[in-house]
């Protein structure tokens, strides 16, 4: 059995189990035997059975001890519970020694085939369930960073029920869609919302001959995520509890009233504008003594707090008979926000909260011998809870408003407010504008039939699987207005005079709103018909699969209807040489008539060059294998709906009429892509999977992909003249090339195990075709540039005074005054202008390295571990209201540009001069503002202690451990007053100190 | 068999279930697309009424000057106009493209690729859109089988006469231009070199002359109120005679090109003039025009909307009367209908969702973008029709009461009728405050815009035209090119008959002491006389450039504050009855030099020729499909 089915193996543990130890053959004997890894530790439940007989099977018991009736030179195919799956070739009666390596772990390729690693001749790397559980992340998708090889994953900012990691592989590989398929059991599905709980691995699937059976979809790569499913005969439950103790990371930190003052005045005397605020204005707000006329309100920390938490609740049962097996989890998670003060009305609170249920169930049933059953099952129902009228705009509120804008309250207890600062009182805002809900649910459903086809011809079995899954979501708002009032002093002289106020606002009862959100639905079916057959010294897996998938999200073009046809074979000699190929044809609706489908050949092949006899002497090599890949994928994105066709739609009116009634326009639309082609990518790989010394693992991975066909519009070449919107043709070209290396040792040596490990990516990619539109310059070109490069003038400092404006070249974006920024004349042309930018940095998307080392021990049940991650050639755009663009706009100033400002006497400032007009010299895309967005994290680290057997036994459980940890305790990059991966107004990222314990019973 | 009988009710079930309402499909008919809603050319051109939709789609695209909303073509300048260019008006709205890229004189070509707000971009303001549009109509309406033959003819008229104005519209702002005579195909290359000045002109004039031919002269009675605005005979013949004006100007028409800066190529090859002065360009002018009147004598209709003794009016109150006359004639529908004069009117879309138009053009006036300047209200004469003179104290005495009515439409000033009472524009007056003190808002230059946007209240409830012809136009488009063919007499009268329209006397009689038989001074005064009756028509730029009048863009340009003869600065209508006491009718005036911003020429004292034209966007040029940049650029 050189592929092993997926569920058919588990069906086929079923059956051992029933019949443990059935010696059908005359001439055999009883072999005993033992199951190891490859650190000497026994591995009881594994399988075993005869791979010329599969009927006969035993499984080990709890010390990794079988015995079998089988002949000298019978091959043994064992499989453990983790799925883990080798060979072994009996040689006398006694004391076999199975060893369960790196050789034996399970690659998922998809529709029910999974390969052992030694005979996978693709790029995939897998994450286990223990690995991702080391984080405490409410999500998935934010439990992957550094954790899984080749995947790119980037925090985002945004509340919790928003904050899901961006994830990439092998970087940007197009000027279209880079985005990544993402599977929950082989389909499309969402991993927002699943729970780290039910996961069972990740793997990450990289180049050709790994993404080869999904068609168009895969074409950006693939994450893939197997849930848990049960075991025959067992029981385990297993409940863990983890408590978060959040912390904001970085929030932004604003100037106190006087600071503001005196910026704004410094501000208006460098536009040269008289001063706002007076002597005695000044005085009032540095002594602090009328806080209602002279108000110094720490907006940030009077409505944020730097306390939140989270619980999260699992209670999972995995077990079954011996026709069954199940795996059900019920999982509650819940989170409270860093907001203050949210408890004062009454019936209600404004905390940003979260809180989210996943119910779910695996069954695996055994209908028949030979018909087998699956059913899966997750519902998610999830709420949250917000602030009602400054439900988005809250953070955008906080980094605008100057602590000198209004008291939080005035004298007489009105919620302050001003004609000037029209944003939201944050804290009315948070305490007095009601909250606003909503309310998603999710509904993920398949069934899955096998069939043993064993009647037509030996070796041949069917399945089909269908899905439905559903999302929906409804918003409700509970909202009312407040009165907002202010007071200021009026001036005579200098002197003042009297008090004048201003109001505003009204104050209201609670008002309702409902609408309903997104929804989208997935159907979802597969066929396959899997045939596998052996010659001598080789063995041939075929499959020939149908899929479809049919997706529809709100709104018009929002169908996408998709189906590929698969045939597959892997071919495996001497288990030495293996080649993979798979002819897959792909169908879309989103395609052009007569386009719809496209063929993707793809070639693979593997050397396990420890297996060759010249090999065997080398006892540091455990395992050694090659493999290489090429294959054409396909995509069916397209820029724009029908782009194959002259469209026509609605157009502008023309009111003729004496009134302001119209006569109704109909209006060409873009241009009909002639010669349709589909985007397309030739993608090749080396690779080298490796096993030292009995725990170094080590792979490695190079690869080359050319993207063509990619969409582009002719615009850049096309005269203005045609006045139409040119079409789009496939001529964009991207070039992508870049390595992977994952390097781990592992080791357990009596009571003391360690593990250390690193992960390193680089990519780089060049745009080679575009259609680009003639430059005035070739260094302005972007063709031949990374996707998204970033463009900037060369900062070289700041103007002194005006003689130094007058004798440098004409700076042409606005009028430049001392302590603007002065700019290098690219071209010397003798002007600064729109000409004058270089290609600078990277992207702010996704960084070129990506990086992350691990390191763990534990001794007697005490345990340590601990994550780093980091990215470096990445870059951030320094653009965030008030924080890098202060003053304009009524907007505040951070401490931070206020520190680094320039003035006439810190003339080797880091920021420009103070203004409070909008000033296109010194705010557009330059090297001040193009900074290293480089970092390192610590993601996770993790104090443990696992409660040992002895202790267990008394109090019937099976296992406990109880750990302290923290997640994204720090990160060391040079952005410093923001994190670097979510600049800009934001919701702030949490770091967090986690308690928990999980319990085995 | 309990199981089996499972099975096969659970394939029944899913097969059936699939997406609910749609049956399960496999293979091509599961990749069909979903039945859409999408017209395509064939509907388009089998249906009369999806014809003419066309054709109305095409008329959205004419040029319209009043920013209305935030998008490239419609918010203009950033809620500036290229008008404030000009000596008349000063825009004093910082963010404008007006400021920010021509007073700080830091356009450049690149700007016209990177920036939206620079004059007229040559690909940002729809022009050859329009021009496909109207080629696709023109070449295909003849499949449209439920049309007639004359309405199809008429169409295809309009359809030349909406190429002809959005090449016009270019035209002005570039020289010569690429000429699309067709829409292009899909298939085609779209390589189109840039063509002279002249081969421009005759383009656009063959389109018109083509046009009249099929053009009915006016719109039938009953279809005026619904279908005024689109083009007529009358339309095409005088656009023809504005676009010959332009081209026969010194710009185009003289012995030396306008720049001789590099690159000259656009010079060399005559696509920025005509390579030398040929005076028998004016005389296609006044044939133009004469052409025009021959056929209003022949048809009528058309004419001067003269002021209604019959309209219960004070007639005494001349300004009633004659404002209303002037106004009427600016803003009220044409084609015969209530304004004779009105021969081209172009509109926008009045409301995208709840925003009226009527919010965006007002909220730029109030922010100062058009404030008129005291050179401008210096233009216009006495009530009397003499000039007005500064060093006459009669005359400056009543600078602002006893004024050619035409001020008072355009220009709001002090004292007159604003919102229910008089206007104070003096420093510290209800409306001015200290705006002109200050330099800054509406009333920076001491004078606010008064035109279209009146008091901000009239003028509300409907749709504003932009008058982008009319016949008083004609009439000094003829007046002009009479002098530069020596018959003076005969333009004094063109132009004295827009002045009877507003009650002026005639020009001669008016300044005795000018030599009106001398080329120079009538053309002053025809000029003088254009920039105040067609005032923030976009009227006042193009005479500056196309007669190349470069000192009006070096001199220095002033605002007036007025100040109370009692020195109080501050309201006298908001005030009760009992401590206000007479409303003041004393006043002292103060010329002061516009600051807020200076225009970069005043601060160099220099104008480069260059700027007459704009640049084409460099990408442009450097598709190498034969567009030469303009001199300078």
């Amino acid at each position: 059995m050189t592929v092993i089915k997926h569920m058919k193996t588990k069906i086929l543990a079923l059956a051992m189990l029933c019949l443990l130890s059935i010696g059908s053959f005359a001439q055999s004997d009883l072999i005993s035997g033992k199951v190891t890894d490859r650190w000497g530790e026994p591995v009881p439940g594994a399988l075993i059975s005869l791979v010329s007989n599969p009927e006969v099977r035993v499984s080990t018991d709890a010390y990794g001890n079988f015995a079998i009736g089988a002949a000298v030179g019978d091959q043994l195919a064992i499989v453990t519970r983790e799925l883990e799956t080798t060979r072994a070739e009996v040689v006398d009666q006694n004391d076999l020694e199975v060893v369960i390596d790196y050789a034996s772990k399970p690659v998922n390729l998809g529709f029910g085939i999974s390969q052992r690693m030694a005979e996978s001749t693709g790029s995939v790397s897998t994450t286990s369930s223990e690995e991702i559980n080391r984080s405490s992340a409410l999500s998935l998708s934010n439990s992957l960073y550094g954790n899984a090889l080749g995947l790119t994953s980037m925090q985002n900012g945004g509340a919790v029920w928003e904050d899901y990691a961006d994830f990439s592989i092998r970087g940007l590989k197009t000027l279209s869609n880079n985005n990544v398929l993402v599977l929950v059991d082989g389909f499309e599905r969402s991993i927002g919302t699943l729970s780290r709980e039910e996961v069972e691995s990740v793997s990450i699937l990289k180049d050709a001959a790994a993404v080869a059976l999904y068609g168009f979809r895969g074409i950006n790569g693939v994450v893939s995520v197997t849930t848990k499913r049960g075991r025959y005969n067992s029981m385990d439950i297993d409940v863990s509890y983890d408590h978060a103790f959040t912390t904001p990371l970085r929030l932004p930190d604003f100037a106190n009233g006087y600071t503001y003052a005196s910026a704004y005045n410094e501000a208006l005397e460098n536009d040269g504008q008289p001063a706002k605020y007076n002597s005695y204005e000044m005085d009032a707000f540095q002594d602090g003594t009328a806080p209602f006329l002279y108000p110094n309100v720490d907006w940030v920390n009077e409505t944020l707090k730097d306390k939140g938490y989270s619980n999260i609740y699992n209670v999972g049962i995995r077990g079954g008979g011996s026709k069954m097996r199940y795996y059900t989890l019920l999982n509650l998670e819940g989170n409270d926000g860093f907001i203050k003060d949210t408890e004062t009305n009454d019936g209600y609170s404004t905390q940003m909260k979260y809180s989210k249920a996943n119910i779910r169930t695996n069954l695996d049933v055994d209908l028949s011998e030979k018909t087998k059953a699956e059913v899966n099952l997750l519902g998610i129902i999830a709420e949250h809870n917000r602030p009602g009228r400054i439900h988005g705009t809250l953070m955008d509120n906080l980094y605008t408003l100057p602590s000198a804008a209004y008291p939080i309250k005035t004298y007489d207890g009105i919620w302050g407010g001003n004609e000037t600062w029209t944003t939201t009182n944050p804290v009315a805002g948070v305490q007095n504008t009601g909250y606003a809900r909503s309310h998603a649910r999710s509904l993920f459903a398949d069934v899955k039939l096998t069939q043993d086809l064993d009647l037509i011809t030996d070796g041949l079995s069917g399945a089909f699987r269908i899905g439905y899954d559903n999302y929906a979501e409804f918003w409700e708002g509970k909202t009312r207005g407040y009165q907002y009032a202010s007071d200021r002093l009026g001036f005579n002289n200098g002197i003042p005079v009297d008090t004048i106020r201003t109001a505003g606002g009204e104050s209201s009862d609670l008002s309702f709103s409902r609408s309903l959100g997104t929804q989208n639905r997935h159907f979802n079916f597969a066929a396959n018909l899997d045939y596998e057959t052996s010659f001598t010294n080789s063995e041939l897996f075929t499959s020939l699969i149908y899929s479809q998938e049919r997706i529809v999200y709100n709104g018009q073009h929002n169908t996408y209807n998709r189906q590929n046809l698969a045939g597959y074979a892997h071919y495996t000699m001497h288990n030495k040489y293996i080649a993979d190929l798979a002819l897959v044809v792909s169908g879309s609706n989103r395609l052009a008539p007569n386009h719809k489908y496209g063929f993707s050949p793809t070639l693979s092949a593997a050397w396990v060059i420890s297996n060759e006899s010249f090999m065997q002497g080398v006892s540091a090599v455990d395992f050694l294998k090659l493999r290489a890949s090429a294959g054409m994928i396909n995509s069916d994105y397209i820029p724009a709906v029908n782009l194959w066709e002259q469209s026509y739609d609605g157009g502008s009116s023309y009111p003729f009429t004496d009134g302001f009634n119209s006569y109704g326009g109909i209006r060409e639309g873009r241009l009909p892509t002639r010669d349709f082609k589909l985007e397309r990518a030739f993608k090749y790989n080396l690779g080298l999977d490796a096993v030292l010394y009995r725990g170094l693992t080590i792979t490695a991975d190079g690869y080359f992909e050319r993207r063509s066909n990619i969409f582009v519009p002719e615009s850049g070449q096309n005269s203005a003249v045609l006045g139409a919107s040119s079409a789009y043709v496939n001529a964009g070209i991207v070039d992508s090339r870049g390595i992977e290396i994952g390097i781990d040792y592992e080791k357990i040596k009596g009571d003391l195990s360690y593990f250390v490990g690193a992960k390193y990516t680089l990519t780089k990619n060049e745009i080679v075709e575009q259609l680009e539109a003639p430059r005035a310059y070739d260094y302005l070109k972007t063709t031949g540039q990374p996707v998204n490069q970033l463009f900037g003038l060369q900062a070289i400092g700041f103007f002194i005074d005006e003689a130094e404006i007058a004798n440098s070249p004409v700076q042409q974006f606005s009028a430049v005054k001392p302590g603007d920024i002065k700019y290098k004349d690219q071209n010397e042309d003798g002007f600064i202008n729109e000409f004058d930018v270089v290609p600078m940095g990277y992207n702010t998307a996704v960084p070129e390295a990506y990086f992350s080392f691990e390191l763990g021990f534990e001794y007697k049940g005490l345990g340590f571990d601990a994550l780093f991650q980091g990215a470096a050639n990445y870059s951030a755009l320094l653009n965030t209201k008030s924080v890098y663009r202060p003053l304009v706009d009524n907007t505040t100033i951070s401490n931070h540009y206020y520190d680094n400002r320039w003035t006439p006497e810190n003339v080797f400032a880091k920021y420009p001069r103070l203004t409070t007009e909008s000033n296109d010299n010194n705010f557009r895309n330059n090297s001040i503002w193009i900074a290293d967005a480089s970092f390192l994290k610590l993601r996770t680290i993790e104090l443990y202690y696992k409660v040992p057997k002895s202790v267990l036994e008394n109090l019937r459980l099976k296992s406990a451990k109880l750990y302290v940890r923290g997640m994204d305790l720090f990160s060391i990059d040079g952005i410093d007053i923001s994190d670097p991966e979510v600049i800009g107004v934001s919701y702030p990222t949490s770091k967090s100190i986690n308690i928990g314990v999980a319990i085995g019973l | 068999m309990k199981f089996k009988i499972g099975i096969i009710a659970f394939i029944i079930a899913a097969f059936s279930f699939n997406a609910c309402v749609d049956e399960f499909k496999v293979g091509d008919n599961f990749l069909e697309k979903e039945p859409g809603v999408d017209v395509t050319a064939d509907t388009i051109f089998t249906q009369a009424e999806y014809a003419r939709r066309f054709l109305w789609n095409t008329y959205s695209n004419l040029y319209y000057a009043l920013p209305s909303y935030w998008n490239d073509v419609d918010g203009k300048m950033n809620m500036g106009m290229f008008e404030t260019l000009s000596d008349c008006y000063h825009s004093h709205l910082s963010w404008d493209g007006v400021n920010r890229m021509y007073y700080s004189g830091s356009y450049s070509a690149g700007l016209e690729d990177s920036d939206s707000h620079t004059r007229f971009g040559y690909n940002k303001e729809e022009v050859w859109q329009a021009v496909r549009k109207a080629w696709l109509f023109i070449e295909n309406v003849d499949r449209v089988p439920d049309m007639t033959t004359d309405e199809k003819e008429r169409l295809k008229g309009e359809a030349k006469v909406i190429i002809a104005s959005r090449y016009f519209d270019l035209f002005r702002h570039y020289g010569g231009l690429p000429l699309a005579d067709h829409a292009w195909d899909v298939n085609e290359t779209y390589e189109n070199p840039r063509a002279t000045v002249e081969e421009t002109v005759n383009f656009m004039v063959n389109l018109l002359d083509e046009a009249s031919a099929t053009l009915p002269w006016t719109l039938d009675a009953a279809d005026i109120s619904n279908w005024d605005g689109r083009f007529t005979k009358a339309a095409a013949m005088g656009l023809k005679a504005k676009i010959l004006l332009f081209a026969a100007s010194p710009l185009f028409n003289d012995a030396v090109p306008y720049s001789i800066e590099g690159p000259q190529e656009a010079v060399q090859s005559n696509h920025v003039w005509y390579g030398g002065y040929k005076p028998e360009l004016w005389d296609e002018v006044v044939e133009a025009c004469e052409d025009f009147f021959r056929e209003v004598d022949a048809n009528g209709v058309y004419g001067l909307l003269q002021p209604a003794t019959d309209n219960g009016l004070d007639v005494t109150k001349y300004d009633n009367v004659y404002r209303t006359a002037y106004r009427d004639a600016y803003s009220l529908r044409g084609s015969g209908g209530p304004n004779p004069e009105m021969l081209i009117s172009t509109r926008i879309r009045y409301r995208a969702g709840n925003w009226d138009w009527n919010y965006y053009f007002p909220q730029s006036s109030m922010y100062g973008a058009f404030t008129p300047t005291q050179e401008f209200v210096d233009m216009f004469p006495m009530r009397d029709g003499s000039p007005f003179d500064w060093n006459d104290a009669n005359k400056v005495s009543k600078i602002h009461t006893e004024r050619d009515p035409r001020l008072y439409e355009i220009v709001l000033v002090n004292g007159a009728e604003y919102q229910g009472r008089q206007a104070e524009l003096w420093v510290g007056g209800r409306e001015a405050q200290q705006g002109p003190a200050n330099e800054e808002g509406q009333f920076a230059t001491g004078y606010a815009n008064y035109k279209f946007v009146l008091d901000f209240s009239k003028n509300t409830a409907k749709p504003t035209l932009w008058p982008y012809l009319r016949v008083s136009e004609i009439y000094l488009i003829y007046a002009e090119a009479l002098t530069k063919a020596g018959r003076y007499n005969e333009a004094i009268a063109s132009v004295d008959a827009v002045r009877e329209r507003v009650g002026l006397a005639g020009l001669a009689e008016s300044n005795p002491g000018l030599n009106l038989q001398d080329e120079e001074s009538l053309m002053n005064e025809i000029l003088r006389e254009r920039a105040i009756e067609l005032g923030f028509e976009d009227v006042r730029f193009f005479d500056l450039i196309r007669n190349k009048m470069a000192d009006r863009f070096t001199t220095q340009l002033h605002g007036l504050k007025t100040y109370r003869a009692d020195g109080l600065e501050q309201s006298w209508s908001d005030k009760s009855a009992s401590e206000r006491g007479e409303r003041p009718t004393e006043f002292t005036y103060t010329k002061f030099e516009l600051q807020k911003p200076r225009r970069n020429f005043w601060v160099t004292g220099e104008f480069n020729p260059k700027w007459y034209l704009s640049a084409f966007p460099p990408s442009e040029v450097n598709k190498d499909y034969g567009l030469t940049q303009n001199p300078g650029w």
